[in-house]
């Protein structure tokens, strides 16, 4: 059932991508895992990476939030600085999920979080008080993990 | 995820642990129809406010069905009542009228509603609907196939949803009106994103409206809730959807589909069908049966008075159940009849009447355990503890003692019983008079519930305490009611840590216990 929608989301991301996203299917195509190279626009410290974002959508999809995880490093207080690569996004959460939100919207949403971070809603401490108390040293930090990790095209883990 | 769990304290760890806990997530989205007795059972412990309302609900509320209370259950109940009523109506046209109705509402949901994708949800509860048309000759086939696609959660969560923004679409329609409702949130429209278009999120009072006014009203179906609550009253307060129904006379009313509200959940009703209502009527013979054990009584005074009953006060003892059994001066109702044959032959004639009393006495046996001080408050307190002792043993004995003075009576006075037997059948309500011999035992015992429970109350007060209390908690009774230890003594109280018997200061019992254990 969910793969119908989820097909139809797939084709309208593809045709028509948010700008500063390219999505594809991994090679073993079950349309449930989603390979996206986030570029984030200049006005950012995080210009010029490009960050492979894989999105997972479970098999109740709409009916659980898609899951979304950074497998490029970034210096940022809404994803967890490991390996892991969470994300805080609000309407991913459980409790504010709703099964009519497009992928498309959470993809805007990633980008608007990359442009205006949340540090009141951190999952850094660190970095969401840095950022908010001494914005030249964030800068200049996420701009060092951005030469460090995100220069090259991500690579995705073959799952 | 598992690296910072492990990092997190003990008490963060029990708090994502409790965050993470969903209650009531055993059984199936929706369950099977059942007598509504259970609830009435289930809430037979419960504050005096409960058991009263339980113990009414089943009289106006034959059955129910229990729905999963996973966040969904109100919008789950709607919409499965919904389908339901549309069996049960079996007009296939207008089922068909249905997916046609609902289909011409996809403009309003995506341009009123705003909801994007809306047809995938929409499309499962249009599939049900043309399935149920189809097989809607066969109802039974028809709601099989309903409950199962209520329990494929593929299917359901999308039918629920459906009926989510089905609701939101209508009072944002009409935000005009209900922006006023949502003050707090500042909007309808908000209010539908932050309440009504969250999964699991628990339906309210004006999701119950969308729905009513934009899915039920058009094909003039009712929704009747009866919320049952510690509000004060005997009866379930109940309110109609949509608000005018209120006013309107019940038997002009459109197809109504029954809820159930208990505080954070919904299960649906079914009401006691009119057909029999006669029938149920009859369960207020059970009402009007608290006169039937006086009634009684008055019986055997008037054979003391007529017969000399020297055997009364062992029968008695016997367990009180013969005075059920003595209720069969009935029987000498039927041996009236057939008295006329003859002293000599009526004996066999009597064996079966009293016969019959007998068996009712073992049915009442059956329920015996379970209230066993109703009958003590009715005799002598000696007595009583004889009964306590061997209650069940004793039943056999007094049918066979009891019938001999009847047998011997009948010769003597079957006319002055006659008149016992018409009163107690008036004032038990319709009784036909053939009809006394099984009746009054049976909805005898039904009838004793409530005035015995008072009875009962009152005994346990005033003398019953001794013979339960004295094995306060014995291996060899532990799993008697009279053992205060179990959780069926009226007394209950359970096993505990005292110091003193550690040191013998009670004498010899905690030496036995300690042996026995």
């Amino acid at each position: 059932m969910s793969t119908k929608r989820i097909s139809k989301e797939f084709a309208e991301v593809s045709q028509s991508p948010p700008e500063g996203f390219t999505i594809t299917l991994p090679p073993s195509a079950t349309l449930h895992t989603w390979h996206i190279v986030l570029t984030p626009p200049p006005s950012t410290p995080f210009h010029p990476g490009h960050f492979g974002i894989v999105l997972t959508l479970p098999t109740d999809y709409p009916f659980k939030p898609p899951v979304v995880k950074f497998i490029t490093r970034l210096y940022h207080p809404n994803v967890t600085n490991d390996s892991l690569g969470n994300v805080c996004l609000g309407i991913l959460k459980p409790e504010n999920w709703k099964p009519s939100t497009k992928i498309a919207a959470v993809l805007e949403a990633l980008m608007n979080l990359m442009i205006e971070p949340q540090p009141d809603d951190p999952l850094e401490e660190r970095i969401a008080d840095e950022y908010r108390n001494d914005r030249a040293a964030w800068e200049a930090k996420a701009r060092e993990f951005v030469n460090r990790y995100a220069l090259e095209e991500p690579v995705f883990p073959a799952s | 995820m598992e690296d910072q769990d492990s990092g997190l304290h003990d008490m963060a760890a029990q708090q994502a642990a409790a965050e993470r806990f969903q209650p009531g997530l055993e059984g199936p989205f929706v369950g099977e129809k059942i007598p509504s007795d259970a609830i009435t059972q289930e809430y037979a412990k419960a504050d005096p406010i409960y058991v009263e309302k339980t113990i009414a609900l089943p009289q106006t509320y034959s059955h129910y069905r229990q729905i999963k209370g996973d966040g969904n259950c109100g919008w789950r109940a709607i919409a499965f009542a919904y389908f339901e009523k549309l069996i049960d109506l079996g007009d296939q046209a207008q089922i068909e009228g249905e997916v046609a109705r609902l289909m011409s509402l996809g403009h309003m949901i995506s341009n009123i509603g705003g909801y994007e994708y809306h047809e995938d949800f929409a499309e499962e509860a249009h599939n049900l609907l043309r399935e149920i048309a189809l097989n809607v000759a066969n109802p039974g086939l028809a709601r099989v196939i309903l409950l199962q696609r209520f329990n494929d959660s593929g299917i359901e969560a999308n039918i629920i949803y459906y009926f989510r923004i089905l609701a939101a679409t209508y009072l944002k329609a009409n935000a005009a009106i209900y922006d006023d409702f949502a003050a707090d949130f500042g909007g309808i429209a908000t209010y539908c994103s932050q309440a009504i278009d969250i999964v699991n999120r628990e339906i309210e009072h004006l999701g119950i409206v969308g729905l009513a006014n934009l899915l039920l009203k058009p094909i003039d179906f009712v929704l009747e809730i009866a919320y049952l609550d510690r509000s004060p009253g005997s009866q379930v307060n109940r309110y109609r959807f949509p608000e005018e129904a209120n006013q309107q006379d019940p038997a002009a009313l459109g197809p109504t589909l029954y809820l159930l509200y208990r505080p954070d959940h919904y299960d649906i009703l079914y009401r006691t069908p009119p057909v029999q209502a006669p029938a149920s009527s009859v369960v207020p013979v059970s009402v009007a049966a608290p006169s039937g054990p006086v009634d009684l009584q008055v019986n055997r005074v008037n054979f003391t008075n007529n017969i000399a009953i020297h055997s009364n006060p062992p029968s008695f003892g016997g367990g009180g159940m013969d005075v059920l059994s003595m209720l069969p001066g009935f029987g000498m109702n039927a041996l009236g009849a057939m008295g006329d044959l003859g002293p000599l032959t009526s004996p066999p004639a009597a064996a079966s009447p009293v016969g019959d009393p007998f068996v009712s006495s073992q049915q009442s046996g059956a329920w015996m355990p379970q209230y066993p001080e109703t009958l003590p408050s009715q005799v002598p307190p000696q007595q009583q503890q004889q009964q306590q002792q061997s209650p069940p043993a004793s039943l056999p004995p007094p049918p066979v003692v009891s019938a001999s003075p009847i047998n011997s009576s009948t010769p003597m006075t079957p006319s002055p019983t006659m008149p016992t037997v018409t009163r107690s059948s008036s004032s038990s309500g319709h009784l036909p008079p053939l009809a006394p011999v099984p009746q009054p035992s049976s909805p005898g015992y039904r009838i004793r519930f409530s005035p015995v429970q008072l009875d009962y109350e009152e005994s346990k007060r005033i003398n019953t305490r001794e013979p339960p209390y004295q094995t306060t908690t014995s291996t060899t009774f532990k799993n008697s009611v009279w053992n205060r230890a179990h959780y069926g003594n009226p007394d209950f109280h359970p096993e505990e840590y005292v110091p003193d018997e550690e040191q013998d200061v009670r004498g010899g019992r905690p030496k036995n216990k300690r042996s026995n254990s």
